[in-house]
């Protein structure tokens, strides 16, 4: 087939690349996020050629991540701490960069886990309109169900002489922190898929209060702890303690909170396995829930965290704690 | 993911011309990435970063042998002049012109298809494409200099030359010619 004499102007091939663009015939663009998603979880596999059968259903095999963070944290434990802070000072200008939304800069790489993220504005921890009457401490022996310290802070001395069990009930703390749905332990034990972990630590004693929360996949159990008079010590939230557990996964070489300037992130042990302990400033938080999204937590509560990863669980410990506080409590969970 | 997938994917296949192989690259590509994002400079774009991580594995692939197809068009034929409807003979010379830089650009080689496709099929800026490059913004303007006069010359060679056929007659192709 012969053509016709065509001499173009440098504009006028311009402007038939432009044209020409449009018309190309690209192969459909590949699911990248799930193949690169496997990559990253199984470093001695991709190697090989993928296994097509591997299916990644709603809860990931409990081998790979467990191989991943042994692989990993001796390999590049420095490192990954190295990268996670630098990606601090770089995500400020991604996050500017992008639409906005800080879930895009994990997003941009279907990072798995918990990605780290230097944000402008943090959210704060948005505290109680009125602070909660603070709960006259009930003498040893009123009450059956909580424990009681012989040495309240503070206070007159004076305690409550009601002898009846039932405790009086203050407004749910939990509730303004919007941490989801309240429900006793037994329903909440119902409605998720996995085991609630509790702190068996005798002087916390039970959840004051448990909250079930539904992100966009997988569960989220909140246990809220308030005030023990000489054990914990409540934020303006009233909270002393949030423990929450949810469905999803720790990377530990991309690991985060969102860190603000004041603070501090510390690697520790947890259960023999790695954690992240941090101190100062508010935080946000990214996980990878069970069917592989990125998934944004606000902070709760403004004090230190410890975070760490048990049984296929992320685990966030937040409080005004010490570490060792922090890592005993986390110590005690069955 | 999904917003970048696509360019580094069609990045990837503008180089290599095979899907699988710029499928498995640009797995390949964003894994890196993952690593090597703490080496990534605040204040950079991130666009042109990641898609320099995708050419260069895509470059160290085609060092290896792999089939090679050629770019391309998309078998519907919608017309390229949006705002009046062209004539049948605008149609077909406009289809036949494409048809023509596609196989020039198809005869280009993979830096200066990569090159031609930033600018022209992936809609890169200067600044973006110096970084995707990584070269300085003034060799960014030289390369695509480059590229464009040889696709003209391979555009003109391609058509001009005494020895092609007659085509049925043709009222307007003096017209059209030159």
């Amino acid at each position: 087939m012969a053509e016709r004499r065509w001499e173009p102007t440098v504009s006028e091939i311009e402007a038939a690349l432009l044209d020409l663009g449009q018309h190309l015939d690209y192969p459909p663009t590949p699911d990248l996020a799930r193949a690169v998603r496997r990559r990253l979880t199984s470093p001695l596999d991709s190697l090989a050629t993928l296994d097509e059968t591997e299916t990644i259903d709603g809860r990931h095999s409990r081998r790979s991540p467990f191989r991943l963070l042994r692989f990993e944290w001796e390999r590049s434990r420095w490192v990954g701490l190295v990268a996670a802070l630098a990606l601090c000072v770089l995500a400020a200008a991604l996050v500017a960069a992008a639409s906005g939304a800080v879930t895009a800069v994990a997003e941009r790489l279907g990072v798995r886990g918990v990605t780290i993220v230097h944000v402008a504005t943090v959210p704060t921890a948005s505290p109680l309109p009125t602070p909660p009457p603070v709960p006259t401490p009930l003498c040893e022996g009123a009450s059956p169900t909580i424990p009681v310290l012989t040495i309240p802070r503070g206070g007159t001395g004076e305690c409550a002489s009601t002898v009846t069990p039932t405790p009086v009930t203050p407004t749910p703390v939990g509730e303004k922190l919007r941490l989801g749905e309240r429900l006793d332990l037994a329903e909440a034990r119902r409605r998720v898929a996995f085991a609630i972990l509790l702190p068996t630590l005798p002087e916390l004693g039970v959840p004051d209060e448990i909250y079930l929360a539904t992100p966009p996949r997988g569960s989220q159990v909140a246990l809220v702890y308030r005030a023990r008079p000489g054990v914990l010590r409540a934020s303006a939230t009233g909270v002393a303690l949030l423990l929450t557990e949810l469905q999803g996964d720790l990377e530990p070489n991309f690991l985060g909170k969102g860190i603000g300037p004041g603070t501090r992130l510390q690697e520790v042990t947890v259960n023999g396995r790695p954690g992240y302990w941090l101190e100062g400033a508010p935080h946000v938080f990214f996980y990878r829930d069970p069917a592989g999204e990125v998934v944004q937590e606000t902070l709760r509560l403004a004090g230190n965290t410890l975070l760490w990863e048990e049984n296929g669980l992320t685990l966030r410990l937040e409080g005004d704690l010490t570490r060792d506080e922090a890592l005993r409590i986390a110590g005690s969970l069955r | 993911m999904r917003l970048y997938g696509e360019i580094a994917f069609r990045t990837a296949y503008l180089i290599l011309r095979d899907a699988a192989e710029a499928d498995d690259t640009v797995q390949e590509a964003f894994v890196k990435a993952y690593y090597a994002l703490p080496r990534f400079r605040d204040g950079a774009l991130f666009r042109p970063w990641l898609l320099r991580i995708v050419a260069n594995e895509a470059r160290n692939r085609r060092l290896a042998a792999s089939r090679r197809a050629d770019l391309a068009l998309r078998a519907s034929a919608e017309p390229s002049l949006p705002t009046e409807a062209p004539s049948p003979e605008a149609q077909a010379l406009a289809a036949e012109q494409r048809r023509l830089l596609l196989d020039a650009v198809n005869h280009l080689r993979a830096e200066e298809r990569l090159t031609i496709a930033y600018r022209y099929f992936l809609g890169l800026s200067e600044p973006e494409m110096a970084e995707a490059l990584g070269c300085a913004r003034g060799t960014v303007k030289s390369r695509l200099a480059r590229a464009l006069g040889r696709l003209r010359a391979l555009v003109t060679d391609r058509t001009a030359g005494p020895g092609r056929a007659a085509r049925t007659s043709d009222p307007h192709r003096e017209a059209t010619g030159g």
